[in-house]
């Protein structure tokens, strides 16, 4: 979909036309939600946060200046509500694991195909499991969602470098579990290397 | 050809699709002819491959039924504040309020006749009328002990 034309169902959703709105609904929703999952961990905190970011945007609130980059405010309202949301849910103790069983769900019609497929994401699902909401959320952002290191560090306020060691990090695990008997020069020259510490946040 | 391997970002770039043609090609030719490589670039490319065509989970219907009441609520909160100006932003409606002010106007200049002074009544007064002087009519001409009555002494 063209950049304007979210521009354009934003701007009519403001306005009143409840048509555009649903289409923004439609075509918005599933991976906003998607992403929210990564972050929150629980389907119905999702769903909340969801709810508030799309009222944000008819109602006006917030500062959306146009020029073709509307998902991607849509994105960062959407972080900073969720991480807003996660911190009070960590002060509560309510906080569960950030990768939900329907992580990934697979629609290949070749039932073979589609064993193998789910096995696969099952592996990448595994493989993820027990990482922090953080690396969570960049990998979400850049596999899932395709936004460039620049975007997401606009989204999520943090710099493209510790974004990209995140993204790298959880490939780097994900190959560690699709191809365990792996030793490649490279990492024998950096296996030696301490794990830097993480935030957790 | 194990001397020639990529560093792991490297690798990871170049599933990612992140690497400019020369470095593309580079590593290219190294996967060619180096199968751990190879099996290990297969392996990322496949796991990013299928996390970017998952479905993504579908929002409920009842947040948009919410939202759709919202946005109609705001509309109507906006319409009720705007509406006296969106009166004069429509023809019929300008031009039902220009007659609405032209008969005001011409109301009050025709009350305004009515209610004017008549000259010499005592309700007139200099000041209120401005420069126009209206006569007063002239005291009857009495002697003036007649008017006091008769003289006691």
């Amino acid at each position: 979909m063209d950049p304007r034309e979210y521009d354009l169902l934003a701007a009519q959703s403001r306005d009143g036309d409840p048509k555009a709105l649903a289409m923004l609904y439609r075509r918005m929703g599933p991976p906003l939600l998607g992403y929210l999952e990564r972050i929150l961990g629980e389907r119905a905190d999702a769903e909340d946060v969801l709810h508030e970011t799309f009222l944000r945007v008819f109602e006006g609130r917030g500062r959306y200046s146009g020029r073709g980059r509307f998902r991607e405010w849509l994105f960062t309202v959407a972080t900073r509500i969720a991480w807003d949301r996660r911190r009070q849910s960590r002060r509560r103790g309510e906080l569960t694991a950030t990768f939900s069983e329907d992580l990934i769900r697979g629609s290949s019609p070749d039932p073979s195909q589609e064993l193998a497929y789910q096995e696969l994401l099952r592996r990448v699902r595994s493989a993820l499991s027990d990482f922090p909401a953080t690396y969570a959320a960049a990998f979400h952002l850049r596999i899932r969602e395709g936004f460039s290191y620049r975007e997401m560090a606009e989204i999520s306020g943090e710099l493209e470098e510790t974004l990209r060691s995140r993204v790298h990090r959880a490939l780097k695990r994900i190959r560690d579990t699709l191809v365990p008997d792996h030793t490649t020069p490279a990492e024998d020259r950096l296996e030696n290397r301490p794990e830097k510490k993480e935030d957790g946040r | 050809m194990n001397a020639a391997h990529p560093a792991d970002d490297r690798l990871i770039d170049y599933a990612l699709g992140e690497l400019e043609a020369p470095a593309r090609k580079d590593i290219e030719t190294h996967l060619r002819d180096c199968d751990t490589c190879r099996s290990m670039a297969v392996a990322l490319a496949g796991a990013i491959e299928s996390v970017r065509q998952a479905e993504c989970p579908e929002p409920p219907a009842h947040i948009l039924v919410d939202l759709l009441d919202a946005q109609a609520t705001a509309r109507a909160r906006r319409y009720s504040r705007l509406s006296w100006f969106s009166w004069f932003s429509k023809p019929a409606g300008a031009m039902a309020a220009a007659v609405v002010l032209a008969g005001i106007f011409a109301g009050g200049f025709l009350a305004g006749r009515q209610t004017s002074p008549v000259p010499g009544s005592l309700a007139s007064s200099p000041d209120t009328l401005g420069a126009i002087h209206y006569p007063l009519p002239e005291p009857p001409d009495i002697p003036f002990q007649t008017a006091l009555g008769p003289a006691s002494d």
